[in-house]
């Protein structure tokens, strides 16, 4: 499967679409399969009840820890940043980590 | 009055004696048996009785079966629209001498266009107790049927070809309807679902060819049988627990680009879950891409447990399509017969999408029930050959698979490949045909 050529747009429940890279992709495990699965150029995936503002965090969220996956340290700074955000925000960050299967920031949000 | 002397019976001539006595045995025949024996002629013998004498003058008229066809007119002329208006003359002839009920009604002649003369014979069969309608318009623009028609209550079969159905906002259903043809016809979305909403009863169902609707909402408790084949944009079954023939085409490729949603259930557990007792399936022309355009499961979540025939129309180079082939063969144990027929690329696959199918795609798919398999359309390519040899080894019963390639080209190579495959049925009979 050649990984340049393929596009994925993630379109949040609001209509906001981001373009993101497979190995962002990797970390959702909800959205995995579909794109192992899919082999059209561009798959396009709707999120449902996840709004643009959250699903941009959380991809935010998913190119930190696949960029700096070695640098320990500057992902728990990031991570505290992360969660340092009214509880509302918090609420809906950890229903998007669990719709999309992001085990890393589930974990995260629960502990908070 | 003969005398009964035995000499001069004898001498009097055996033949003249018998043909006289044969008349009237036909002729004095209980009338419900005449009725029978006239059904079985054609609508213009069955009139042409008429003439053969005063007591078969009107013993036609009785008939409760009118079908008027090609055969129904003969004229020597070629001009249609003299065809026609013989037509026409002919049907209102027999409807005015016709006395009692008529129960079936067919109008099918390929010079009879939209005429409002049908109208008017609609009309006259609203005000009795017609249960068979058949209309075939053969030529020209979709026919509007009247009003009239809506008002006839007492239907259990409505077949049309080539006709406008837009019923009055009255209209409230054929509540004794059970078999229903609708071929390239056109009405609203709302129409449609109404009227199938609207016949309760209805157990059969065919639409082949339609305009104006596009969204399939199929609520029918009753249906056992649905043959389908044209452009629509999805198929909801509801409420269809006893429906186990179904045949669906769609006629339209949907493309390789679509959105997925994250959550939704995919249209192939949707389709199958609505249909628990499904038999008999067809699936024609894109419909199997169609199923398979979201993410398509390893098996389904409930098993086809009745379904012992599957017709799949299959394009072996999309990977999808295979893979919803694989799901459903995993899901039915109980499958007799599986016929898959190859359908070509319309373009070119690009390289990317050319993806073979994994080993572990292949796995945990035993078909232990399946006794005949039936390949036809193929080339030879390494794709194809692979869900052959598959199919081979997971079929422990089988006792006969015919391949039919789509051409002669690779013939004896495809023959070499088939021989090779290692097969799970002792029993299993591998018939080549030429194509």
């Amino acid at each position: 499967m050649s990984k340049s050529s393929k596009t994925i747009v993630l379109k949040s429940s609001d209509g906001q679409s981001f373009e993101i890279e497979e190995a962002v992709v990797q970390l959702m495990e909800n959205i995995k399969p579909m794109i192992q699965q899919k082999v059209v150029k561009t798959t396009i995936i709707t999120i449902p009840n996840v709004t643009g503002n959250i699903l941009s965090k959380i991809i935010d969220y998913c190119r930190k820890h696949v960029s700096h996956k070695e640098d320990e340290d500057a992902l728990i700074e990031f991570d505290t940043e992360f969660v340092n955000v009214d509880e509302a925000t918090l609420i809906s960050l950890a229903d998007a980590a669990r719709v999309l299967e992001i085990k890393c920031l589930s974990a995260l949000c629960t502990l908070v | 009055m003969r005398t009964m002397d035995p000499m001069k019976h004898r001498e009097q001539p055996k033949v003249p004696c018998q043909m006289e006595t044969e008349v009237d045995i036909i002729s004095n025949l209980p009338g419900h048996i005449i009725d029978k024996v006239l059904s079985l002629l054609t609508l213009r013998d069955a009139v042409r009785t008429s003439i053969l004498s005063s007591k078969w003058r009107y013993k036609w008229v009785n008939l409760t079966s009118l079908v008027f066809d090609n055969q129904s007119v003969l004229v020597s002329s070629q001009d249609p629209t003299v065809i026609k208006n013989k037509m026409v003359k002919i049907v209102d002839h027999v409807l005015l001498l016709h006395n009692g009920v008529i129960h079936k009604f067919k109008l099918s002649h390929r010079d009879l266009q939209g005429v409002c003369d049908i109208d008017r014979w609609i009309l006259h069969l609203s005000r009795g107790v017609v249960k068979e309608f058949i209309l075939e318009i053969w030529k020209g623009q979709r026919y509007k049927l009247p009003s009239s028609l809506y008002l006839c209550d007492k239907l259990s079969h409505l077949e049309l070809f080539n006709c406008l159905v837009k019923p009055p906002s009255a209209f409230n259903g054929f509540k004794i309807l059970t078999s229903l043809d609708l071929q390239h016809i056109t009405m609203d979305q709302d129409v449609f679902e109404d009227l199938i909403y609207k016949c309760p009863l209805l157990e059969r169902l065919t639409l082949m060819n339609f305009e104006g609707f596009a969204h399939l909402k199929i609520h029918a408790p009753k249906l056992t049988f649905f043959d389908i084949g044209g452009v629509f944009e999805d198929v909801n079954f509801e409420n269809t627990f006893h429906l186990s023939t179904v045949s669906i085409g769609l006629y339209v490729n949907v493309g390789n680009d679509h959105e997925l949603c994250l959550g939704t259930t995919s249209k192939l557990v949707k389709f199958f879950s609505s249909l628990p007792s499904i038999q008999r399936l067809e699936v024609q022309s894109f419909f199997l891409k169609f199923l398979a355009v979201d993410m398509v499961p390893r098996r389904l979540p409930i098993p086809c447990m009745e379904l012992n025939y599957l017709s799949l129309r299959i394009n072996f180079n999309d990977m999808d399509e295979c893979l919803a082939a694989l799901c459903i063969l995993r899901s039915s144990p109980n499958l007799l017969e599986l016929e898959m027929l190859a359908r070509p690329d319309e373009q070119p696959v690009p390289r990317a999408a050319l993806k073979n199918l994994m080993e572990e795609d292949y796995q945990s798919c035993f078909l232990n029930q399946l006794r005949f398999i039936k390949i036809a359309g193929i080339f030879g390519v390494p794709r194809e050959l692979n869900f052959i040899n598959f199919l081979l080894a997971n079929s422990p019963i089988l006792e006969r698979m015919t391949v039919k390639p789509a051409s002669q080209d690779g013939g004896w190579d495809m023959v070499k490949e088939l021989l090779r495959f290692r097969r799970a049925s002792v029993h299993a009979e591998i018939i080549y045909l030429d194509p």
